[in-house]
Order: structure tokens, then C-alpha cells, then sequence
């Protein structure tokens, strides 16, 4: 077996290795049929070309795959069933700028803070420790409660547009 | 859900190679070299009629000791639509004289 044919196959023999399930067993076809091809160089070209075909399978039956899925997500059935948890995520959420928003108050009655510490405390308080708060629990729910997370997540988007605007206006 | 089939020219010869032996079965390798395909174009195209269920696969266990050989023979149906297609395209294309051959 010349090198050319040798490369040829672990070319393709890699990547049918690596291939999808459903794309194997084609792979494994192109890979058998190769034994067949008369010249060195046609082997060559054979496994080229069918590694552009099981990669280009591979990519279109991973990305219907991806269609299929947000298809599924964003049916008006998945989505009316996931409102409710959404919304325990959005009010968890408000419930968290609640607490820091009484922080602030709190520490405002307690302690003399100066115009200068009062904007950095109102700041840290109202923007940095909600979406942290916010970005660390929906890290943790993802996998488990995807619907509060997207919630939550909603919650800390409308929360940094709102400081967008804020800045964007006042200064 | 299954998209429609796209009878581009090669789909159309890879139909008319299999209905030169309608119930055989035929090897890739034969295939190309009926059609004068490559590889890269061949398998996408029986991918596409095997989703379709025009072309249906086996593996071939005959020779012992040696890996099997993946196999494609037009369904029922399939031949059913090859004809149509191939019947089809050579009435809309008068001018090719052969399939495969270079377009006037």
C-alpha cells in the first residue's frame, strides 16, 4: 500500500471516527469503497471528497438539529408552558434589587456617607451586586430550570438597559 | 420534516445510472464511475434519495474476512420517479444529447 493511499485513509478514517452516528455508516461506506479505486491519486481525491461530504452532512444535520430545537423551544405550547417559571424568575429577581435597594436604605439611616461614598454605594448596591447575584443564579439554575434562569436573566437585562438610559440622560 | 428532493443535473444522473439495471444493486464506486462523479457530490446526493426513501442501502457481507460494502438499489417508488424525473428532464432538455454530456 503506497503512502499516498495510506494518507488517504487515515484522512478519512479520522474523520469517519469522528462523525456522528447517523453520519458514520456512510463514512464507513465512503472509507470501504475506497479500496476499490484503481489509482493512488483517485484514492486520494476519493477521500477528499468524501470528507467534504461527511463534513458538510455533519454541519447541515447539526445545524437542522439546532433549527429543530429552537423551533421546539419557541413553539407558542413550550412557551405558554414556561411563563409561569419565567415569571418566578423575573419576580426572584425584583425581589433581589428589593433587598439591595433596602441595603442602601439602611445604610443611608446608619452610617453618615458623604454625596461621593453615597453614588459609589448606590451604585454597587442597585447595579453590581443584583446582576452578579443575577448572573450567578442563572448560571446555577441553567441546567435544572432553564425557564427561571431566562427569567432572572430577563430581569438583569431590563435592570442594565434601564441604567443605560439612566446614564445615557442624567450623566 | 423532510425538505423536497432537488433534482439538480447530477441527481438526475445518478437516477438514470440506477436505471440501467433498475432492481440491481449497485456499489458507490460503480456509481461514480457510471456517472463520472466524485465522491463529494455522489454520497451527498444518495444521502438525500436514501432520506427520501427513493434509494434504499444494504451491506454486502459476501466476501469473508473483508469489511462489507454499502449498497444502493432504487425503491418501488424510487423507480417509480426516476423514470418520471429522467423522462422529464430529457423532454425539457432536447438539446443534451446524452446525460452528463456538455449542454449547447
Amino acid at each position: 500500500v503506497s503512502r499516498i493511499r495510506t494518507f488517504a485513509r487515515v484522512v478519512l478514517n479520522s474523520l469517519v471516527k469522528h462523525s456522528a452516528d447517523e453520519t458514520r455508516s456512510w463514512g464507513v461506506a465512503m472509507l470501504r469503497e475506497m479500496d476499490f479505486v484503481e489509482s493512488d491519486w483517485s484514492a486520494l481525491l476519493w477521500a477528499l471528497g468524501s470528507a467534504r461530504a461527511l463534513c458538510t452532512l455533519s454541519v447541515s444535520q447539526q445545524w437542522n438539529a439546532f433549527l429543530e430545537g429552537a423551533r421546539r423551544e419557541l413553539s407558542a405550547r413550550a412557551l405558554a408552558r414556561r411563563i409561569p417559571a419565567m415569571m418566578l424568575g423575573i419576580i426572584m429577581a425584583a425581589g433581589i434589587l428589593s433587598l439591595c435597594m433596602m441595603a442602601l436604605a439602611r445604610l443611608s439611616h446608619t452610617l453618615w456617607l458623604g454625596p461621593a461614598y453615597y453614588k459609589i454605594a448606590d451604585r454597587f448596591l442597585f447595579v453590581i451586586v443584583p446582576e452578579a447575584i443575577y448572573l450567578i443564579s442563572a448560571a446555577a439554575l441553567w441546567r435544572q430550570r432553564k425557564a427561571i434562569a431566562v427569567g432572572i436573566l430577563s430581569a438583569g437585562g431590563i435592570l442594565i438597559a434601564h441604567v443605560i438610559v439612566h446614564f445615557a440622560t442624567h450623566g | 420534516v423532510r425538505r423536497r428532493l432537488r433534482l439538480s443535473t447530477q441527481t438526475i444522473q445518478v437516477l438514470d445510472a440506477f436505471l440501467e439495471g433498475p432492481k440491481d444493486w449497485r456499489y458507490g464506486y460503480d456509481l461514480s464511475r457510471a456517472t463520472g462523479l466524485k465522491s463529494g457530490t455522489l454520497y451527498p446526493i444518495l444521502i438525500r434519495l436514501n432520506e427520501h426513501r427513493l434509494v434504499e442501502t444494504r451491506w454486502e457481507t459476501s466476501e469473508p474476512g473483508k469489511p462489507p460494502r454499502h449498497m444502493y438499489r432504487l425503491t418501488p417508488g424510487g423507480l417509480r420517479s426516476a423514470r418520471e424525473h429522467v423522462q422529464s428532464w430529457v423532454t425539457r432538455r432536447p438539446q443534451r444529447i446524452a446525460l452528463g454530456g456538455a449542454e449547447s
